[in-house]
């Protein structure tokens, strides 16, 4: 009897709505007058619009990137809070903050971040970093996930060894695509390019960044402010889960001669499997439900055809 | 029993919720104490709680109208409506007063709020129409045609509310494919011409914009004015999906159009691909996105483009000097309300044709077709006469004058009633602009689907500033880039005729009814497969509960 209110509220607001906007989808839906019955035309007319191809496989790109992005931050976060001797509580509160700003605050403040002009927050730290500090930070990436690589071939689990390699390079390549404006001139062959690296590595980017504007850097640029702000709650999650991992694991690992890579690859990542899939469940969901309002306030109605 | 008392409790909090509500459909008519009271429901209809001059004038034409419209009312309609009761209605038509409600619907963004209440029944009266949604309104059955009513006026009241060159926007084929009024003109016809701050002008040396401005003076301009390292730019323009709304000024000033009509065929068809359309094309992108550089300390700096786009920051910038240039409307009644201290006005800058062209607009009022009572359809028709009637134009100069912007006010009402010392005030050439704004302006786009026009105009324009800002296109001048910037215009124009106007042969038409069966067919078969291997796992766990009445563990998810 009790239920009785919210299952109204939900069938009438919810199922309602979907069955009439279902039938509607058969018809040529004229407001006033009567509509016109077409049938499958309304899809067949779908299908032949590139418009909506193209926001389709947007939104799954963004769906994909949110989830792949997603995944690590969470548990890097939620080792390092339980790993760092002080602060932790002052540190827990600082990384849960972004989640509880207001979607529309956090992509209204990201947008400042990614302002166009060398004022912008974003630009001025990667104006000032000259090149050899973007290949020097990719090759850090590429080290640490090599590093996972090779404990992981050390235990013969192929895969995750070549997922590690495949993702290693791909950060590398994100990052030290930043120095290619300095490294790389237009219209110079690649040789001169070469021979003009080494003075080139201390330069610094000449153009500012058009983060939202640019097809290359926009649909990224929409997916950081929601992966800054979901690593909160997943960091929590994870780092409760943490403290849930009995002491006896980590010190029959370290008899085992276990390194730091080894725990967290067999002791750590095991136990938050079952999470981690939660987790994913739910950052599958609220990144095709939440994404369209916060995608407008940054980027106006979107960059067309973005890559 | 307390599951009854809970029940009674709901029905009745939804009761007192329902009764609550307030009535939001349009127009109606009642009878209190004697008088009846004829209420319509107004789009844009002023707002008293504006304090700004022109709102406070607008308002006082409202106030003005209630305490005439029992004048009017008597002289035209009372007799009418004695003699017929069955039609009009038993009321006392001695004795009437008009209420005119503001129309407030739900704002969602991407979604016109009038369209909203159109399809929730809730409608007002007196719809608000601009050029762009027009042809949707008509097409769509929204307006109700008002040629019983412009029959009443004779040709010199039509000349003078009706500027001829929007006629065609007010007067053309319906659904039934006969011509039709369908809108009324209020509050002027509107131009576009090029504002500038005076002060970034002369702390650059720059001589100020006047009629005899062409692009290569505008782009110059642009050039001098614009400091990206202090924040300062040239010109404003948009961003978004109207970014076209900025670039139709240049493709009409090269001598395009966005569409043409085929009076013939009784068709549209998009147009923006002309070899005109490249040159505004290039030019836009030259003013938005070409690429030079700045020292700034000893520094080289790669900057793209001489205008300011984000319209979140833009309105700022401009009014804190940060912007050169922008377009906008000068009103025909209203010159504008920009100070002539800081800003000036000028014709916008003449095209490689000789040519300007600016937008021509005006705000329309539209009759919303399911006004069910005809009272009420002839009320809200004497709310638009007398809106922009020379009565009401007299009281808005008044206010005006008072409230200090007699200058700004057009010469033509201040000499019709006796505000004449004021004419030498208004900034020179602000009239002469506003005369060449009217005449070479061309009605915004308000042809088949032409609310769609802005949207499909803006794809190409970003397309050529992204290709621009990754060097992408040839060097300016060039016959390569000529090539590749008619090319975008050339698919633009293609999809946008599609989208807007298109029409699919018999065949075209069969095989996408084909293929949209097998995409459902499959759509359906996926989701039958997946909810019936759920209900298959939820059955194990249920079995297993049961057989075993224990717990099972799949895969680390420990499920009771």
């Amino acid at each position: 009897m009790l239920l009785i209110p919210a299952l109204i509220t939900i069938f009438m607001w919810k199922y309602i709505p979907l069955f009439r906007g279902s039938i509607m989808a058969f018809y040529d839906y004229k407001i006033l007058g009567d509509s016109i019955f077409v049938g499958v035309d309304n899809f067949g007319n779908l299908l032949h619009d590139m418009e909506w191809w193209q926001s389709l496989w947007n939104a799954l790109r963004y769906s994909f990137l949110v989830m792949v992005l997603t995944f690590l931050p969470p548990i890097i976060l939620a080792i390092f809070l339980q790993e760092v001797p002080h602060c932790k509580v002052l540190l827990r509160v600082v990384y849960y903050l972004p989640a509880v700003v207001t979607g529309l605050v956090t992509m209204v403040l990201w947008k400042q971040f990614y302002e166009g002009s060398e004022n912008g927050v974003l630009n001025k730290i990667i104006l000032n970093i000259p090149a050899i500090g973007f290949v020097l930070l990719a090759l850090l990436f590429l080290f640490i996930c090599l590093a996972f690589a090779n404990r992981l071939r050390f235990y013969e689990l192929w895969l995750p060894m070549f997922l590690f390699i495949g993702a290693g390079f791909m950060i590398f390549y994100t990052i030290a695509s930043l120095a290619s404006p300095i490294l790389f001139h237009d219209n110079e062959a690649l040789l001169a390019s070469i021979q003009a690296m080494p003075s080139r590595m201390i330069q610094f980017t000449p153009e500012a960044y058009k983060w939202l504007k640019n097809p290359d850097t926009a649909m990224i640029s929409c997916v950081i402010p929601m992966v800054w702000a979901g690593m909160g709650p997943g960091c929590l999650i994870y780092l409760a889960a943490l403290k849930g991992i009995p002491n006896d694991y980590y010190e029959a690992a370290d008899i085992d001669g276990a390194t730091f890579i080894d725990k967290i690859l067999f002791v750590v990542f095991p136990t938050l499997k079952a999470l981690i899939i939660i987790n994913f469940v739910g950052v599958f969901i609220n990144s095709w439900m939440r994404s369209t309002g916060m995608i407008l306030v940054m980027t106006g109605g979107g960059v067309k055809m973005a890559k | 029993m307390r599951g009854k008392c809970l029940g009674m409790l709901l029905g009745l909090l939804l009761l007192g919720v329902g009764l609550s509500i307030p009535d939001a459909r349009g127009g109606s008519i009642v009878e209190k104490d004697g008088k009846t009271i004829i209420t319509v429901k107004v789009q844009q209809l002023p707002d008293p709680s504006q304090d700004d001059t022109k709102s406070r004038a607008d308002v006082e034409v409202v106030r003005k109208f209630k305490k005439e419209f029992p004048k009017i009312f008597a002289k035209k309609y009372a007799a009418k409506y004695k003699a017929n009761p069955e039609k009009y209605g038993k009321f006392n038509w001695d004795n009437v007063e008009i209420v005119l409600e503001r129309f407030a619907g739900i704002q969602v963004e991407g979604v016109e709020n009038d369209l909203l209440a159109i399809a929730g029944g809730m409608a007002p009266d007196l719809l608000y129409i601009n050029f762009l949604k027009s042809d949707n309104y008509i097409r769509n059955g929204f307006l109700y045609p008002l040629d019983k009513y412009f029959a009443q006026l004779t040709p010199k009241q039509i000349a003078e509310k009706v500027h001829p060159k929007i006629m065609p926007v007010c007067r053309r084929k319906g659904p039934d494919g006969k011509e039709h009024y369908w809108t009324m003109p209020f509050d002027g016809i509107l131009g576009k011409v090029l504002i500038y701050r005076k002060d970034l002008f002369e702390k650059n040396d720059v001589p100020f914009p006047d009629k005899t401005w062409t692009w290569k003076d505008l782009l110059a301009a642009c050039k001098k004015l614009t400091d990206p390292a202090k924040g300062i730019y040239g010109i404003r323009l948009g961003q978004g999906k109207h970014e076209s709304w900025f670039w139709i000024t240049f493709l009409w000033s090269a001598g395009g159009d966005v569409m043409l009509y085929n009076k013939d065929k009784d068709t549209w068809k998009c147009t923006f691909d002309t070899d005109a359309a490249v040159k505004a094309l290039d030019f836009y992108t030259r003013l938005g996105a070409e690429k030079w550089t700045q020292k700034v300390d000893g520094k080289e700096k790669i900057r793209r483009g001489y205008s300011y786009k984000s319209p979140s920051q833009s309105g700022t910038k401009w009014e804190r000097g940060q912007i050169g240039m922008m377009f906008d409307y000068i009103d025909e009644k209203l010159l504008s309300k920009i100070d002539p201290n800081n800003f000036g006005m000028a014709p916008v800058p003449i095209g490689p044709s000789g040519k300007r062209g600016g937008e021509l607009n005006s705000r329309m009022f539209g009759m919303f077709a399911e006004i069910k009572s005809e009272v009420v359809r002839d009320a809200a028709w004497e709310y638009i006469l007398y809106y922009d009637s020379i009565p009401a134009q007299k009281i808005r100069t008044k206010v005006m004058v008072e409230g200090g912007y007699g200058k700004f006010v057009n010469k033509k009402y201040l000499k019709m009633f006796g505000y004449d010392e004021f004419i030498k005030l208004t900034p020179k050439g602000w009239n002469e602009a506003l005369e060449m704004a009217l005449d070479y302006g061309q009605p915004e786009p308000y042809g088949q689907n032409s609310n769609f026009a802005y949207k499909e105009m803006t794809k190409p324009i970003q397309l050529a500033d992204q290709m621009e800002m990754a060097d992408e296109l040839a060097p300016v001048g060039t016959q390569k880039r000529y090539e590749q910037l008619k090319k975008i215009l050339k698919d633009g124009c293609v999809n946008a005729n599609k989208i807007m106007i298109g029409k699919l042969s018999k065949q075209e038409k069969l095989n996408r009814r084909i293929q949209a069966c097998f995409v459902l067919l499959a759509i359906a078969v996926a989701f039958f497969l997946v909810f019936s291997v759920f209900l298959h796992l939820l059955e194990m766990m249920v079995k297993v509960d049961r057989i075993t009445g224990s717990s099972v563990n799949i895969d680390g998810l420990t499920c009771c």
